[in-house]
């Protein structure tokens, strides 16, 4: 009994070094946004009803909730045969769908709007092919405007909702397409009475997801929206930059929050619908499964009143035989999408052995000077190193203080276990901004800001989700009885863990760190408000170069960054493989909660 | 499928849901469109023959049910016919008309898949109404037929639940009244009652054969279970390879099995290995076996030569009987005794290389006295006697 306590006192003891740094240095600067929210002096709810009677707040937040909207429902359009395709397709064909998904994904969203600004701009490869072949004469405007940031944000947000998507159709069973097909429905039908409702969860799921992460964007609607297209985000950090405002945008922050939040509650209980029997899987079940259902008997009610005086036209119908090869249009439209999503990689990469001082597409002579140019800049070569510099300690970091962390999750049976999950994962959820803005404040009181130091602290609680979810789920994979069965050959659980387990882990702690080291070399945003002058990483610099000057030299470093990540993810990927034999679904749960950040 | 067919054939849907005073109308109707043709069906995979020059045909109303090991081609077949796999080469026609190129929802075939293929998110009566829905029947044709067809398959009470509330038995019948609703001509069966324990499935057996006599309509039964087949079929059809090895009646197929295969997977067969030979002293051949023994040939296998196989069912082996002139008989000693309630298995050693087994009812007074090791005689009839030659020697 004694010693039973002991161990689960020991194994809370793994917690420590998470709680030393998440408590002052992501509860507590989030707790006082809280605090600022209701004023400098005293409790009052002023900047809460400047939130929902400012007209201009108004516009904003009905603007966001609109560019979030659309975003989704576009994903959806797009999305849905894509997910389908994958679905219906062989394992071979699956695997080049998933790859071509992820490789985007994997890419790093300034590299994209970077992408998106050459392809869609003034003198762009779309307005130069249009205007060359005289389709057009005035150059079309397709970025800097809603335009832009539709296509952005889109290009961003959809293997977010294809990827639950397949996870929801990858648990039909196709017999039921077979049984539909031999029963008299036609493809279409079939569709439409089987398929889109028992995909419902997942269409759900997938709409949540991007809607909360649209919600929280910033670095893409201020690379390619318009002037007007202001986000909430946006206007948060306008109210800090520029006005100063401080409990407005505090209160801003904590309704982004609440929204996010109850978003990911909504989500998180939707995924595991088929388990769930409270009124919340009732309500999607009645409302999004037999909802369509009830449709679709209506209008064949309606229909075959109308055609009751057609009887012959059936009869026709029946002669029809095998023309179309099936699912031809949804295979079209899927690799369209999936060309579009790649496209702008590639083009990029074209661009980047541009011989000439302009983008031009496809490039007229090709050389390396972009990349000369690059490494003989210092103003380029001295974040470059900051940031590795940055990424290198973030990982180890990470690793030190989340292995630990997910051993006490996964391994530990004590009270509060769940709460201490949900804030170890949380730093994924919480939209990029608010963080950076509550640690911004903290950080200019305790003189931090510009400092190495605190940039690598920041990122840790970034990384910090990636590693516990990655580790955790290692861990599960990893037989516990290995342990046990070490501890009864007489090994005390310290050693057990270092001979037993840790070998076992090895890949997919390789894999976490990897993870952890590219989403400091990612960030803009904590980077943003966080590195001074002298610790400017290079997706700041970066960020200042898309904004305000178009440089081949950004393509080379774009091009450079794909291969890095790329790589890097390929490894990451093959050896948490390696160590746990998880498949795709293992892997989308880390990807899919990527979202969070951008 | 003309517009007279389909008229004539609504008809008769109405007539059948009256009585059973119409059945004449309507197995004459079936009788048009419930035939079955395959002729040469092919079916390859990647070089490899699933389905090997396939010719059969089912007369209307017929139960007919295909038999096979598992990767024998029997599902292949089977779908093929359903129109959920493309022949490679081939042709098939119902009724006359060759589908082999129509798509499945235009062959109006009844299928009861193995996992009956329910749809999960939809009540009992929806799924049965599904095909009249895509049939787009009028709403109180509808009501109807689903009342009915609930009745018939005797699930009234369940209409609203949705199937994962149903055990695996009403699951059956639910996909069973789902593919019999719109009165198909033919009725497909993969497996149908693979999924449910041994009691229900022989329960299930009597009223698929009951169900096929009132409705008349012609079955194809798909399965690899011997004694599914024998107890509900009118023909079986025994594959092997993506080809048919033999069919017939299921009394056909047991009491003279064209090959040693279609004996071993019909029932319990002994088999004994040995050489067909000449005898010294007369002119019949008799069998003489690995361990020695000489057993007689029956008359009609007395042409054949070289190495066989002597095939004799179990139940047709006497114990202790008393010779007569058409009896072989020969002693042995009792290696096993094993009680499976209904009947009592022996096992025989004839010698040290044949060993027989003989069943027996379990019937008071009618099993031999004796425990393992004690000598019995064993005699069987020369027409029960079946001889395979597996290769000649000369």
């Amino acid at each position: 009994m004694l010693s039973r306590i002991n161990n689960r006192i020991g194994v809370m003891g793994l917690l420590v070094p998470a709680a030393l740094l998440l408590l002052p240095l992501y509860l507590y600067p989030l707790l006082e946004i809280v605090s600022r929210s209701l004023g400098d002096k005293g409790w009052s709810t002023g900047n809460y009803l400047e939130l929902f009677q400012d007209p201009v707040m108004l516009r904003v937040l009905y603007q966001t909730f609109k560019f979030a909207f659309i975003i989704s429902a576009l994903c959806v359009i797009l999305g849905y045969p894509v997910a389908y395709a994958m679905r219906i397709a062989s394992d071979r064909t699956r695997r080049t769908i998933t790859l071509l998904i992820l490789l985007p994904l994997w890419t790093s969203t300034l590299v994209r709007a970077f992408a998106w600004i050459v392809i869609l701009g003034r003198n762009g490869i779309v307005n130069a092919t249009l205007t060359e072949l005289g389709i057009i004469d005035e150059p079309l405007k397709l970025v800097y405007n809603t335009v832009g940031l539709y296509i952005g944000m889109v290009h961003i947000m959809l293997p977010f909702m294809v990827l639950p998507l397949y996870n929801s159709l990858s648990r039909i069973d196709l017999r039921l397409l077979s049984a539909a097909e031999t029963l008299g429905a036609r493809p279409i039908s079939a569709f439409f009475w089987i398929v889109l409702p028992l995909s419902m969860p997942g269409v759900l799921a997938g709409l949540l997801l991007v809607f909360m992460s649209s919600v929280g964007m910033f670095v893409l609607p201020a690379l390619l929206g318009g002037l007007s297209d202001i986000t909430y985000t946006m206007l948060i950090e306008k109210q800090i930059n520029e006005l100063n405002n401080w409990g407005l945008a505090a209160a801003m922050s904590v309704f982004l929050l609440v929204v996010t939040g109850i978003l990911t509650l909504f989500y998180g209980r939707i995924l595991n619908i088929e388990a769930s029997s409270g009124i919340l899987g009732e309500v999607v079940r009645q409302v999004f499964q037999r909802g369509p259902i009830h449709l679709l008997i209506w209008r064949e009610r309606i229909l075959a009143r109308l055609l009751a005086s057609h009887g012959s036209r059936l009869a026709n119908r029946m002669q029809s035989a095998r023309l179309v090869p099936r699912h031809l249009l949804v295979k079209c439209w899927s690799w369209a999408v999936l060309a579009c999503l790649v496209a702008p990689l590639l083009v990029l990469f074209l661009l980047a052995f541009s011989g000439q001082a302009f983008l031009h597409f496809p490039p007229r002579s090709y050389s390396i000077r972009w990349f000369a140019n690059f490494f003989s800049r210092d103003d380029w070569v001295t974040p470059a190193i900051t940031s590795l510099k940055v990424a290198i300690l973030t990982a180890i970091g990470a690793i030190l203080i989340g292995v630990p962390a997910a051993y006490a999750i996964v391994r530990g049976r004590f009270p509060g276990k769940g709460i201490a999950t949900a804030i170890l994962i949380s730093p994924m959820i919480v939209p990029g901004l608010i963080f950076a803005i509550s640690l911004y404040a903290l950080y200019g009181r305790l003189n931090l800001l510009g400092t190495l130091g605190g940039l690598v602290l920041g990122h840790i609680i970034l990384a910090l989700p990636y590693v516990v979810v990655t580790v955790s789920a290692g861990l599960k994979s990893a037989d516990a009885s290995l342990e046990a069965a070490a501890m009864t050959m007489g090994a005390g659980p310290i050693r057990a863990f270092w001979i037993v387990t840790l070998p076992m882990l090895r890949p997919t702690i390789i894999s976490a760190a990897f993870l952890a080291f590219l989403t400091s070399f990612d960030d803009v945003i904590l980077a943003l408000f966080l590195s001074g002058l002298s610790t400017k990483t290079l997706p700041v610099r970066m960020w200042e170069g898309i904004r305000y000057e178009i440089d081949p030299t950004i393509a080379a470093i774009s091009a450079m960054l794909m291969l890095i990540t790329i790589g890097l993810k390929f490894v990451a990927e093959w050896s948490a493989r390696r160590g746990t034999k998880s498949n795709i679904p293992g892997f989308t749960a880390i990807q899919a909660t990527d979202a969070g950040t951008r | 499928m003309t517009s007279a067919d389909v008229v004539s054939q609504g008809i008769v849907l109405k007539e059948r849901s009256g009585s059973q005073v119409n059945r004449t109308a309507q197995d004459e109707s079936k009788s048009k469109s419930g035939c079955v043709q395959l002729s040469g069906l092919t079916k390859e995979y990647g070089g490899i023959r699933a389905v090997d020059d396939v010719s059969l045909e089912i007369a209307a109303g017929e139960f007919v049910t295909v038999l096979g090991p598992s990767g024998s081609g029997k599902t292949t077949v089977l779908m093929m016919i359903a129109g959920l796999a493309e022949p490679s080469a081939g042709a098939i026609a119902i009724g006359g008309r060759d589908i082999t190129h129509l798509r499945p929802q235009h062959r109006n075939l009844g299928v009861v898949f193995q996992s009956y293929a329910l749809f999960p998110h939809l009540t009992v009566t929806e799924n049965i109404a599904f095909p009249l829905r895509m049939r787009r029947k009028n709403e109180s044709d509808i009501c109807r037929k689903v009342r009915e067809i609930l009745d018939l398959v005797r699930l009234p009470d369940l209409a609203q639940r949705v199937p994962g509330e149903l055990s695996g038995g009403q699951q059956q019948r639910v996909a069973l009244a789902r593919a019999l609703v719109f009165d198909p001509p033919v009725l497909l069966l993969d497996e149908p009652l693979s999924a449910l324990d041994k009691k229900l499935r022989e329960n299930m057996q009597f009223e698929l054969r009951e169900l096929h006599r009132n409705l008349g309509v012609t079955i194809i039964n798909v399965t690899h279970d011997q004694s599914e087949a024998l107890v509900m079929s009118d023909r079986v059809i025994i594959m092997r390879d993506g080809r048919i090895v033999q069919s017939g009646s299921p009394s056909e197929l047991y009491e003279h099995p064209k090959s040693s295969f279609v004996a071993d997977f019909l029932g319990t067969s002994n088999f004994v290995k040995g050489e067909v030979q000449k005898s010294r002293d007369s002119d019949e051949s008799s069998l003489v076996t690995v361990g020695g023994l000489r057993c007689r040939v029956p008359q009609a296998d007395q042409g054949l030569k070289g190495q066989a196989r002597l095939m004799i069912r179990p139940e047709r082996i006497v114990l202790n009987a008393v010779p007569t002139a058409t009896q072989e008989h020969f002693v042995g000693r009792i290696a096993e005794i094993a009680y499976t309630g209904d009947l009592i298995r022996y096992r025989v050693a004839l010698n040290d290389q044949d060993v027989i087994e003989v069943t027996l009812q379990n019937k008071p007074g009618h099993l031999p006295q004796g425990c393992i090791g004690s000598e019995v005689t064993v005699g069987w009839s020369l027409e029960d006697v079946h001889i395979f030659v597996e290769s000649t020697t000369q």
